[in-house]
């Protein structure tokens, strides 16, 4: 009788093994959507007038596209109303999905690995299984309409192109400051260490708080990091290849372990605000705006919410100092929009991203939400507030590296950088041991996610 | 009369439908779990290739993170059970007594557990934060030297979740004691107080006797209720500052962020093993202790 419940037990367990391991191997349906690619094909007639495509040889059936994007993403540049233009235009139907952002990317994962319904989605291409789970769409005419740090950043490491450009700016990041606390103080933008932090003693001594970070949520702390990346890379173009292939760590940068030890001076000389662990975002903003606080490290996307509180504030941006005043910042590339390589409506996504990125939509995109433009063909310096002008006369200036997290390939540990980054300002780990938890950290990423040379 | 029993033989298949559940449900996500820590199973890439004990490896060389998971999972259960089963223990006594408002206050204290966690968390993050209510208290009552960043000190961020999570569970704790006491001998109180015992000797040679199961068992299941602690703690903090408040499933959850399913399998296999080590532990004292009274 024993027998007879280890033998049901047994087989039990056997066929629940396979059905689950059937089940995680039916993930490998390449081309599945061929058959769905035709029905939508001719969608992008409709748009011939808008998007310079091809004549139509029939009107096809309307479909739904599914459009999955970060929440905060929508509230920008009026991209609703440009959608809702291009569904006026072709009939289709657009279900856009507004995802919580810190729930984004495991949200899309889970979609593409588990086969889920659906078509357009945002990234990096570091996030995803490139040719497998992205639609190719090399040849498009926005590739000759791009600047060359955008186009090299729309490149896979095989050469082809995966994902249309948002018309959203091009972001870059670094001190953006009160003019009229440095006016008051009879200070200018520092553009080295040495004068960094001669202007941050005399900041402090003024009563106000020299830097102030937002570390409630991890990812605002880490714009500190982004304006890193943009020196070092600055200091040396080759430093993401070596990175990439493993020919070096970020212990063997010299430039990178001197920025952290500014960020260990500025914790250990009181230049940082008491409740960096759990301010937000929003108090960074007040703090800066209302000139209690001089200096924050942002991305340039801060500049609108600064002037939401304040109209009238005059915010002013330089470039993370270094040692020898080089002042380089880093750049993305245009922000990349991906096809599902198994989506059902591939060739109507297309349309509705070519109807995106063509002209007339940057402009209209970019007038509502300024900034440094990714296309040749749109420039909306005229309407960009003081610091984002800065920001467009370092980029004419060409002293630009390209943003970290595009070009190194190693997944970003997330929140270890957070634990990392939280024990460094506040005074638990030295610059040192920062250092190597960084190098630590991104080797065992690069092993998990199966990088060649780690 | 005498009633001749007679041992009743059930058909082993009976048994298929519960055996099914288990093995579906229980059994065979376990033994899934255990075969994908062995790979490099990842939602980014196709493909799975066994890869042996390497994501051990990795969790290991982690630069002790996960073992201060594990040590501050024990933290959190020991003084939680602790501050639990004590407090608890004193609000028990005091209405115990009769006087007015004695519902009311039983009610209010016990109220706490039927709130969702994550209101409570957003709610103490509000109380909590730098500026937040009750730094602004303190001030307001002269006691600014006392303020302090209450989640964001990697000294004190610990202390606060543990308060909170004691806070809301109490009241459980509170009722299950005021039961116990209920319970004891009146008879023997009132010998001892014609003895002329002091209320002192009556509590610790009477009362604590007669409950002490119940404060055993208070305290045991509030340990095993803190080495699952998850929800109070990754809504309050992250596990952060740092990895001050990091625990197992804090650990865990993080560790999917890179997309692999291998190595946060492995973390929870060793997580599996640590908790019911524990659990066995704790069970085999309960067992004595109750075999011994």
């Amino acid at each position: 009788m024993n027998s007879a419940i280890r033998k049901s037990g047994a087989i039990a367990a056997a066929s629940a093994l396979m059905l689950a391991l059937a089940a995680c191997g039916s993930n490998n349906n390449e081309g599945a959507s061929a058959s769905s690619e035709a029905t939508a094909s001719a969608t992008a007639s409709a748009l011939a007038s808008a998007t310079a495509s091809s004549e139509p040889t029939a009107k096809p059936d309307p479909v739904t596209v599914s459009y999955i994007a970060a929440a905060s993403q929508l509230n920008y540049g009026g991209i609703k109303d440009l959608i809702a233009k291009w569904e006026a235009q072709t009939g289709n139907k657009v279900d856009i999905q507004a995802i919580q952002d810190d729930q984004y990317d495991n949200l899309v994962k889970a979609k593409l690995s588990g086969g889920g319904d659906i078509d357009i989605f945002f990234g990096a291409y570091a996030k995803y299984d490139v040719p497998n789970q992205l639609l190719e769409i090399s040849g498009e005419p926005f590739e000759s309409r791009l600047n060359d740090i955008a186009l090299a950043s729309m490149k896979y490491a095989d050469g082809k192109i995966y994902g249309f450009p948002s018309p959203m700016a091009l972001s870059s990041w670094g001190a953006f400051y009160n003019k009229k606390v440095f006016a008051d103080l009879g200070l200018t933008p520092p553009k080295t260490l040495d004068e960094l932090n001669q202007t941050l003693e005399k900041i402090k001594t003024a009563d106000k708080t020299p830097i102030y970070f937002a570390a409630k949520d991890g990812w605002t702390m880490l714009q500190h990091r982004n304006g890193v990346n943009g020196v070092i890379g600055g200091e040396d173009p080759t430093i993401w290849d070596k990175l990439n292939n493993n020919q070096i760590g970020w212990k063997d940068i010299p430039g990178f372990l001197e920025q952290y030890k500014q960020v260990e001076e500025w914790s250990k000389k009181g230049y940082l605000n008491k409740d960096l662990l759990t301010a937000t975002y929003e108090k960074q903003q007040q703090m800066l705006v209302k000139g209690d606080a001089a200096i924050i490290f942002q991305g340039a996307f801060v500049v609108p919410e600064l002037l939401k509180i304040d109209p009238a504030a005059e915010i002013g941006f330089f470039p993370l100092p270094n040692t020898d005043g080089s002042q380089t910042i880093a750049l993305t590339g245009a922000t990349q929009v991906y096809i599902a390589k198994n989506s059902k409506h591939a060739e109507a996504s297309k349309d509705l991203l070519r109807f995106l990125s063509d002209q007339a939509q940057v402009q209209s995109y970019l007038e509502i939400s300024p900034g440094v433009s990714a296309f040749k063909d749109v420039d909306v310096s005229d309407k960009m507030p003081e610091s984002l002008k800065e920001i467009q006369n370092i980029v004419n200036s060409g002293k630009l590296s390209r943003h970290g997290d595009e070009a190194y390939i190693v997944p970003l540990p997330y929140d270890d950088m957070v634990a990392a980054y939280s024990e460094l300002l506040a005074g638990k780990i030295t610059a040192e041991e920062f250092v190597k938890k960084n190098d630590d950290m991104f080797r065992k990423n690069a092993k998990i996610a199966k990088i060649p040379g780690f | 009369m005498h009633h001749a029993y007679k041992k009743t033989y059930y058909p082993v298949y009976y048994l298929i439908p519960i055996l099914l559940i288990f093995t579906v449900f229980y059994l065979s996500p376990a033994l899934l779990g255990l075969l994908y820590s062995l790979t490099d199973a990842s939602i980014k890439t196709s493909g799975i290739r066994f890869v042996g004990l390497e994501n051990y490896r990795l969790l290991f060389s982690d630069g002790g993170a996960f073992f201060v998971s594990i040590w501050n999972q024990f933290k959190f259960a020991i003084l939680d059970a602790l501050g639990k089963t004590a407090i608890g223990l004193l609000l028990a006594l005091l209405l115990n007594r009769k006087f007015r408002g004695n519902h009311f206050l039983r009610a209010m204290i016990y109220v706490p557990i039927m709130f969702g966690t994550i209101m409570i968390a957003i709610i103490f993050n509000y109380i909590l934060s730098y500026d937040g209510f009750l730094n602004n208290l303190l001030s307001g009552i002269g006691l600014s030297a006392l303020t302090r960043d209450w989640l964001g000190s990697f000294e004190l961020a610990m202390y606060s979740v543990i308060a909170v999570d004691i806070w809301v569970g109490v009241g459980w704790s509170m009722l299950l004691i005021l039961a116990a006491l209920q319970s004891v001998q009146k008879e023997l109180i009132e010998c001892a107080e014609i003895d002329g015992a002091t209320p002192l000797a009556r509590f610790f040679h009477i009362t604590l006797p007669s409950i002490a199961g119940t404060l055993n068992l208070s305290f045991l299941l509030s340990i095993i209720s803190g080495l699952k602690a998850f929800d109070i703690i990754y809504a309050m903090t992250r596990g952060g500052p740092g990895h001050a408040t990091e625990v197992m499933s804090t650990f865990l959850v993080k560790s999917m962020s890179a997309g692999s399913i291998g190595y946060p399998a492995a973390i929870s296999v060793l997580q599996f093993i640590v908790i019911t080590t524990a659990a066995m532990i704790i069970s085999y004292f309960s067992n004595r202790r109750e075999s011994a009274s």
